[in-house]
Formats: structure tokens, sequence, C-alpha cells
């Protein structure tokens, strides 16, 4: 296990539910414990993803406004 | 009997009601359905007609429900539902139908075919074969409306700043978002992001209306799994924020599934009367305008423009009229185009798919030979259609601009339609009327 992410994904310009859509695709790509950094510009990330990771079980390290315009977040794999 | 299969045979025993019933037992097999179907249109295989897609959940349907096709089902075609059944069911209800509704619209019985596939859908959902991403993106959807706390602050930071744009756009120092009002005379449930907050801000502000955001979005992932227990749970979070904060109407945003759901079949999940009404934000631009609330310029938009009609809208939701009223008023050269129709949201998860490209194709060919160059569409599904078309990069000399009526923007963001209009100067017009329903110009049309 590792502090830096495994993968770094550009979410930015995806429109909801795209950025989920997206990280849910990613996480299968990481084995349980790794990370995965994003950055996306839909402010809706901002409720969806913590509600992804609430329902699916995946933790959420870092949830972030970045510059006003970019949302950065980080997840681990649970299981 | 593996789980799985009887699973997926429960939840379709738990589907059948009369509706169902009559559109399995009643097709006369005249074919009519396969000219009306996108997929067939574009691909004229036996396999994408509507009644052929149906003719597969009725074959289980009889092995289950008709004592001789269980005992001879060589001789009635009925089929025993197993694993690779299901899946092609899945395959079938979930990539090849967009539920658009057009097959039952020219069909002389009036079978409902998406009615069946909302039954497959039901079924792979149930035996737990539907798509993952859309199970997903409902379960995370009910965690939202179970916990909004989680998530309040950071999306009140966000309205502040939207907030801001708001004021400059409008340069009303006095214009605001309200979220939660208490008594307020409308809550408006946006999809996520600014795109449907911020131009429907602008013209509630312009219209001096008495109007609330809601804190969720207007989405329904369960609606697409047609799982009821799911959809009711999501739908659920709206129905108690209007009951909480005692609004006369919800008003949805552009998309046309959320506004189908939230019109026709919550009151049907909850079985009970509401104290507020729904509509979609079209019908109240429209009002809006008729009644002189808002003042549009005529000109704000020089170029032709046509418009594509949204299944879930206009042939399932009967809102013909009002789009074009708000686009005959803020374009100079409105145009129609023929035939109009639009379901193509089920594409979004076929995009490489030969069909689909195929579909879109002829869509584009005719917005370019009879449309101008401009077209709008009304419903967020719309996006998908707009998605397929080919990019101006590649082919700069079929681009075509396409928006949705109020939300065009200039590159900054700001939404150049909305932004023209401003309050009337007193006075209002005839109150806006209407659509009476269905007719034969509207079935041809659509």
């Amino acid at each position: 296990m590792s502090d830096s992410p495994k993968l770094t994904l550009d979410f930015k310009g995806l429109l909801c539910p795209m950025p989920v859509v997206k990280i849910a695709q990613a996480i299968k790509q990481v084995q349980v414990g790794e990370l995965i950094e994003a950055v996306a510009t839909d402010p809706g990330v901002m409720a969806d993803i913590p509600a992804w990771t609430r329902s699916t079980g995946h933790e959420l390290v870092a949830l972030e406004k970045q510059d006003g315009k970019t949302f950065r977040f980080v997840v681990k794999r649970v299981k | 009997m593996t789980e799985t299969i009887e699973l997926a045979l429960k939840a379709l025993e738990a589907q059948l009601n009369q509706p169902l019933e009559t559109a399995l037992e009643a097709c006369a097999r005249c074919g009519i359905c396969a000219e009306a179907c996108h997929y067939y249109r574009a691909e004229p295989r036996v396999e994408h007609i509507p009644a052929h897609r149906a003719e597969q959940l009725r074959s289980v349907y009889r092995y289950e429900h008709d004592f001789l096709s269980r005992m001879f089902p060589v001789w009635t075609r009925a089929e025993k539902l197993d694993e690779t059944t299901l899946a092609n069911l899945t395959e079938i209800a979930f990539s090849q139908c967009t539920l658009c509704r057009r097959c039952t619209v020219n069909c002389p019985l009036g079978v409902d075919t998406p009615l069946m596939m909302r039954a497959i859908r039901a079924m792979a959902t149930a035996a737990g074969t539907a798509p993952e991403i859309l199970v997903m993106l409902a379960d995370a959807a009910i965690e939202k409306g179970n916990d909004p706390s989680f998530y309040k602050e950071m999306f009140l930071e966000q309205i502040a700043d939207m907030e801001k744009q708001l004021r400059e756009i409008t340069g009303d120092e006095n214009a605001g978002i309200p979220v939660e009002k208490q008594g307020a005379k409308i809550l408006y449930v946006p999809l996520a992001g600014a795109h449907t907050i911020l131009p429907p801000a602008v013209v509630f502000n312009a219209a001096k209306e008495d109007w609330t955001l809601s804190i969720f979005e207007a989405s329904n992932y369960g609606v697409f799994l047609a799982d009821v227990n799911r959809a009711r749970q999501v739908a659920k979070r709206i129905v108690d924020e209007a009951n909480r904060l005692g609004v006369k109407e919800i008003v949805i945003s552009e998309c046309g599934h959320a506004y189908a759901c939230y019109r026709w079949d919550v009151p049907n999940w909850f079985a009970g009367r509401f104290d507020f009404k729904v509509r979609s934000l079209i019908e109240v631009l429209a009002e809006y305008i008729a009644e002189g609330k808002i003042k549009v310029d005529p000109t704000g938009i020089p170029e032709s423009v046509t418009y594509h009609d949204s299944c879930n809208l206009a042939r399932n939701g009967g809102l013909l009229e009002e789009p074009r009223y708000v686009l005959k008023n803020i374009v100079g050269d409105f145009r129609e185009m023929t035939p109009n129709k639009a379901g193509a949201l089920s594409l979004r998860r076929r995009r490489r798919d030969r069909c689909a490209r195929r579909i879109c194709r002829t869509k584009n060919r005719r917005r370019q030979t009879q449309g101008g160059p401009n077209q709008k569409h009304r419903c967020a599904g719309g996006r998908c259609c707009v998605r397929e078309l080919p990019p101006a990069d590649r082919r700069p000399e079929r681009a075509l601009q396409l928006e949705r009526p109020c939300y065009r923007t200039d590159g900054s963001g700001r939404p150049r339609d909305a932004a023209a209009q401003t309050p009337a100067r007193g006075g209002g017009g005839a109150s806006f009327r209407r659509g009476t329903g269905w007719n034969s110009k509207d079935l041809g049309r659509v």
C-alpha cells in the first residue's frame, strides 16, 4: 500500500454523472488499498463522489475545491 | 432453477398487471412497428422489430402461464427462462430499445412494447444482470437522500458562488438563489451542475418568482432500471422536500426522464394526492412569456433554428406547443423538421454500436437537409443526440450548433437567451394555453 495515487485522472469538462461513472470504472483497475486521484470541473462531484463512496464502501480520502473552478478528490479502494 | 432465474421470474410476476398482460397478449404481428423503430430504420434486421423484441418476453410468459405451452413448448414457441435467455432479454431491453414509445404510438392495437421492455429491465435488475453503472448511480442517489448533511455545506458554498455570477449577469444586487425557502411557490429541481441552475435562476429572478432551489437533483436512475423500489426512494427525497417546504408546485429542469418520472410515475408510486403540481421548466418559461412576466428579444437569435422533440416531453408528456412557443419568441427564423423525433438516451451506452451510429447518422442527415444551422434540444437526453454528431474539427462542413432553449452560452458561461430576458414593464399578455393532447397531426409529427 502506498500513499501516492496509483492512478491520476482528469475529469475536466465531464458533466454529472460521468465523473462517477469514470471513477467507478477506474476503481477496478487498482488493487485494494491503492489510491486514485482525480480532478473535475463539475461542481456536482462535491456531492456525488461522497455519495458514491458511501454506497459502494470505498474510502474518500480527500475532496477539495482547488482554485474556484476545479475539484480534486482522492479515493481509496477498500474492497 | 437457479436463484437468478427464480428472482427474474418473481419480478415478472410482480410486474404483471392488466396493461402488461394486455401487451403480452394483444400483438397481431402486423409489423407496422418495424418502420417506427429507430433501430429497424437504421439497420433493418428482424431482431430490431419491436414485435420481435416483445416476442422474446412473450415466449417466456407463455411458458409460465399457458399449460399447453409448458407441455409442448415447440408448438407455441414458448421458452423456459434460463441464463442465456435472460442475458439475451437484458441486452434487448437495455441496449436495443430506448423506450421512446414510437412503436406504441404507431401500433394499430396500441401494444405497449416499452412496457414489456420495462418489465424485462425489472427482471434483470432483480436478477442482478442489469448494467452495474445504473445500479451504482441509483444507489448513490439514494445515499444522498438518506443523509444530505454530508454534502449540504459544500452545496451551499457552490450556490453562494453562483449567486455572485447571477448578480454579475443580471446586474441586480438583490438577485439570489434561495435554498430550502419555507413557503415558496415553486420548488425548482435541477440536474447536478451549474448549467441547469444558473440560467433558470436568471429567468426566475427576472420574473420576480417566489421560488426555491432543491438540494437534490432531478435525475432518477431507478427509472432506467425499472426498479420501482429504488426509483421511489430517489423520488421520495424530492416529494418530502416539497411537502416540508409547503410549495405549490415542483418545476423540473430540462431532463425529460425526470419530468416523466415526477409528472406521471410518482403519483402512482406514492398512491396519494399531493398538495403540489409538477411542471417542466419549459412550461413555466412559456407561461412567463405569454403572461409578460419576462420580456424576450424576438431577434435575440438571428440564425435559422429547428427543434428536435424529445420522446419523454413530447411523445410521452404532450409538451409539443410550449417549446415551440418559447423558440418562436426568441429566434428570428424557426423552422420545423419532419419527421421530428427523439429517443437516443440509451444510445449513450452503445456509442460504438454500429446500429446506434447509423441512427445518429440518419438524424443528422435530416437536420442537415431540413433544419437550419442551429438545432435546439429540450431534454438532457438530447445531449446524447448532440454528442453523436460528427465533431466540428473532423467534419467542419457538417458541423451544427446544438443548444437547448435558454441554456445557450457564448463560451463564457453566460446564458445569452436568459440574459436577454428582462422583467416586463407591467401588463400581461394572454395566459398561455396548454396543448390539448394528442391528435392526428401530432402523431404524424413525432
